[in-house]
């Protein structure tokens, strides 16, 4: 193989397919289950943009709600993560994934029909989960905080998830792998590992006293900075060369971060003084150390094309995402680094290195391919502004991180000294809150703008369907 | 070329390894831990909660007070956790045996927890702290911690006050003739708080200080205090069962020894 | 037509290419430079991979020196943790020094020093009230009493201890016997509201 630019498009790879499909039959056949989870990820995530308002409204007017149990700070923080996570990231993952495999592999959806089953159980998963942990079930595990009967639900459809999504990985008809197909296959198997492993050993069999510890941190490690990361990440490394009309930099490269993700994204980033024999937490800090390289390796793999001019805003979207990304996780890297450790950990600090993490690159990552994705399955273009989207919701991020970021950096300074009186740190914090209240408020507005755009793209399609239809009938 | 196997494979195989350092690693090490006999208390540590304060920990679950109050507390040179006032040693893992699940928390949004027992014996105050918050605060202060008032029974007064009803100030109380009531759920939650503290000095965690004071005492003092400094080692944790006697005996006798011990330098 | 997508027509069939330039060597020298810090880190930080030996002892060999050899430590030990546990801490600071204006310092101060533990006890298991003087400041005080009424007679012996003798803070005060202290705790069993300093000031030093 030389170093000379390797085009992978099926039209010119020397043995053409018995069959060869045409793109819009590719597109077609993942019309509904897409539509149907990327619409579902869209009212999740605006769900939990609304949660993220409302919760901190607890400290600025504590006695708000206060004979609600299920209002409570304890119980809507979690359900906001959570729906975030299960009810937005990953359904956003599993249209992107589902789309990516057909397009890469040249190849249609298989069985669409039962895709469409299981993104409904997986709803109903997520929902039961959300009012699980309002009714007081929450299982006290970061991240994890679905009851055993949502997460049941959750794990079943997932399990018919991968097996559809192998099945049409398998069924490809160009064998050559792109890049995003590493990244998204391994994240396919990871999250059946992660989520049944973590709950197996935290909730239906908890193993004892602090090495629930261990597992949390795993979980929550494998679930941000690897799953989510390398879903993420694959979908970059193929929407940058497909915008910019240029080649993915390295393959090489690509495949390294890919390795070094999971070899160290999954250590926990467990805080010095955790109450854990210190070779667990020494081992976590080498492993975030080591997450130095992987993320060399997306700078530059993706070198250059931050100079590239964005015109169209998916292209914004995916770009923003990109520099999240790496903003984010040298945050995680600086605040396991010891010094820093001790100011950083437990304060606003790591909340606005996660939200830069969920929100700033996936979100936005999302939002881009969905853009990209959505008028191309269902064949007609988006009516409503997508600029206007990015920009709330760009803003929205910078400001919520920006002051989370600062304010915990204060409070860790000030929590570190005892001559300031507990009472005094957090009240220190409070001007911060409030600026990221504002940041919250335009992700609602962006939620919003996003489930419009989604909304009328739907209802231009299904114009498009009756005029057809008609035109048909009168011919 | 087919890639899928060989992915799969990778896969596993950098999946297992932070799987086995993180979980199987730590579980090998750490998940058969048992309570130890404690050299300085004669007793088993940890102990495991009773009833009503288990109970009462799986109300601080459903209400997730673990997103704002930590319990685990940072070594001395390393944060200001114990210049606080909030333990006084470290935490570490054998604190935690009988949690399930472990609510260590991740945030300092509200004080740490894991010795409020100790610092807040009184039950009363844990009522009227939960019901309003701000009962509990000098005047001029807020507090910003929610109230969690549905843990409470607002009833009309029968024929007498209830004993368990709360005494508030005039400006928090309910209207006359009514009373606020802790719930069976307020009851568990402060039983459990009250169940917090980790405070047993273990062997895992020495003053950092090392020791100075030279001791001078007598033969039969000398033999008790060896006993404790040969016993001190965990892993004789054996030894220290069969001589509980004693062990006890030396820490009968130190409360009275100093005096004859640290004088000469005068 | 929407203007944010005009230059991305809905049909573009070509799949994104890759390039396949290599990776720079400085990664490789980065990889090595990273594993053998990170060795230096697990070596350093790791504690051997004991299980007990936890942050900020380094190693199992530390933890067993630091262990209380005499007496004398086990009572000084006791007294600090005492210290912390009822939460003279929180107010007298791990230092000692306390906070100017707000709170008293415990170092150097003569009511600490003094040649016996009598008025000490006092103010411990009941608290104190009003104006006094220490090191040459006048302080109105209301320091909360019944503190040290929740310790037994050896810890609250083994606390004045402490506060007496820390040579950290400068302080070399006599030691404090558990039974100095229930001589002391029987004579004011009646009292219970917190002493003012003119009252403590009647009281025998020694």
């Amino acid at each position: 193989m030389s170093s000379s630019t390797q085009e992978l498009s099926s039209a010119e790879t020397g043995c053409p397919p018995e069959e060869i499909l045409s793109t819009q039959e590719i597109d077609a056949s993942c019309r509904y289950p897409v539509l149907l989870f990327f619409i579902s990820a869209a009212v999740w995530f605006l769900f939990s943009a609304v949660l993220g308002l409302l919760a901190p409204i607890k400290f600025h007017s504590p006695n708000f709600f206060t004979h609600c149990p299920w209002l409570t700070y304890g119980r809507i923080h979690p359900v906001q993560l959570d729906s975030f996570v299960y009810g937005f990231a990953a359904q956003a993952a599993f249209g992107v994934t589902l789309w990516l495999f057909c397009r890469l592999g040249r190849t249609c959806l298989f069985a669409p029909k039962v895709l469409l089953l299981v993104a409904k159980i997986w709803n109903l998963g997520v929902l039961i989960g959300c009012a699980g942990i309002l009714a007081g079930d929450s299982t006290g595990i970061a991240w994890l905080e679905f009851p055993r009967y949502a997460s049941s639900i959750l794990f079943a459809a997932y399990l018919l998830f991968g097996i559809w999504a192998v099945l049409t990985f398998h069924a490809r008809r160009q064998r050559q792998l792109f890049p995003t197909q590493w990244y998204l296959l391994a994240a396919l198997f990871w999250f059946a590992w992660i989520f049944s492993a973590a709950n197996m050993l935290l909730v239906f069999a908890p193993v004892r006293g602090v090495v629930q510890i261990c597992v949390s941190a795993w979980y929550a490690s494998n679930l941000l900075h690897v799953w989510l990361a390398t879903i993420g990440l694959g979908t970059i490394f193929y929407f940058i060369p497909k915008l910019t009309n240029r080649p993915l930099h390295s393959y090489y490269l690509a495949l390294f971060s890919f390795w070094g993700i999971a070899l160290f994204g999954g250590w926990g980033f467990i805080n010095v003084n955790a109450p854990l024999p210190s070779w667990i937490p020494a081992l976590s800090a080498v492993a975030a150390m080591m997450m130095i390289l992987p993320l060399i390796c997306v700078a530059l793999n993706l070198r250059g094309i931050f100079g590239v001019k964005s015109a169209t805003p998916i292209l914004s979207f995916i770009k923003f995402g990109a520099i999240s990304f790496l903003v984010s996780e040298s945050m995680a890297i600086l605040s396991s680094l010891r010094p820093l450790n001790k100011i950083l950990f437990f304060t606003y600090f790591t909340t606005a290195q996660t939200d830069l993490l969920l929100q700033g690159f996936f979100a936005s990552v999302m939002f881009g391919a969905i853009y990209y994705i959505l008028p191309r399955v269902l064949g007609v273009e988006w009516q409503k502004s997508i600029r206007s989207h990015f920009l709330t919701f760009t803003i929205g991020v910078l400001v919520y991180v920006l002051a989370l970021a600062v304010g915990g950096i204060v409070q860790g300074i000030n929590l570190n000294n005892p001559q300031i009186p507990f009472a005094d740190v957090i009240k220190g914090t409070l001007p911060f809150l409030h600026i990221s209240l504002l940041g919250s408020l335009l992700l609602v507005m962006s939620g919003i703008l996003f489930l419009r755009n989604l909304l009328s793209l739907c209802i231009s399609y299904s114009r498009a369907c009756w005029e057809n239809k008609k035109s048909e009938a009168r011919s | 070329m087919n890639f899928g196997p060989l992915i799969f494979l990778g896969i596993f195989f950098t999946m297992s390894l932070s799987w086995l350092g993180l979980v199987l690693g730590p579980q090998l090490q750490l998940g058969k831990q048992t309570p130890e006999p404690n050299e300085k208390t004669g007793q088993l540590y940890p102990q495991a909660r009773s009833g009503m304060a288990a109970q009462g920990a799986q109300i601080y679950r459903a209400n997730g007070c673990f997103y704002c109050h930590r319990q685990q507390v940072a070594p001395e040179k390393f944060a200001s956790d114990i210049a606080r006032g909030w333990g006084s040693r470290r935490t570490v893992a054998a604190d935690y045996l009988f949690d399930s699940p472990v609510m260590v928390g991740s945030q300092r949004i509200g004080p740490d927890l894991a010795n409020v027992g100790l610092r807040r014996p009184d039950a009363q105050w844990h009522f009227l702290h939960l019901y309003n918050p701000q009962t509990t605060m000098p005047a001029g202060k807020k507090s910003d911690m929610p109230s969690y008032a549905f843990l409470f029974e607002e009833r009309k007064i029968g024929r007498a006050r209830s004993r368990d009803a709360l005494k508030l100030p005039a400006n928090f109380a309910p209207k006359p003739g009514y009373e606020i009531v802790p719930t069976p759920a307020a009851q568990q939650l402060v039983a459990y708080l009250k169940s917090l503290h980790s405070e047993t000095p273990l062997p895992e965690v020495p003053s950092l200080t090392p020791s100075t004071n030279k001791v001078e005492t007598t033969n039969a003092v000398a033999a008790t205090t060896n006993a404790v400094a040969s016993g001190a080692g965990i892993q004789s944790a054996t030894a220290a069962t069969n001589a509980p006697a004693a062990t006890n005996n030396a820490t009968g006798t130190n409360a009275s020894q100093p005096a004859a011990t640290n004088s000469p330098a005068k | 037509m929407n203007p944010d997508v005009k230059n991305s027509p809905t049909t573009n069939g070509t799949e994104p290419s890759v390039g396949f330039a290599p990776v720079p060597v400085a990664i490789f020298l980065l990889i090595g430079i990273l594993f053998y810090l990170g060795q230096l880190y697990l070596d350093h930080y790791g504690g051997g991979f004991n299980a007990k030996v936890y942050g900020p002892y380094d190693s199992w060999k530390m933890v067993q020196e630091l262990q209380p050899k005499g007496a004398g430590d086990l009572v000084f030990a006791k007294g600090k943790k005492a210290y912390n546990d009822v939460g003279c801490v929180a107010c007298h600071q791990a230092t000692g020094m306390g906070t100017p204006g707000q709170f008293p310092p415990l170092a150097g101060s003569e009511w600490v020093l003094a040649p016996g533990p009598n008025r000490m006890i006092r103010i411990v298991q009941h608290g104190l009230e009003g104006p006094i003087k220490i090191k040459g400041t006048d302080w109105a005080l209301a320091m909360p009493g019944g503190l040290g009424a929740v310790l037994s007679d050896e810890d609250f012996a083994a606390l004045l201890t402490y506060v007496r003798g820390n040579k950290e803070w400068g302080n070399n005060a006599s030691p404090v016997t558990a039974a100095e202290v229930k001589a002391v705790r029987d004579q004011i069993k009646a009292r219970q509201t917190p002493w003012h300093a003119d009252e403590l000031l009647a009281v025998p030093e020694k």
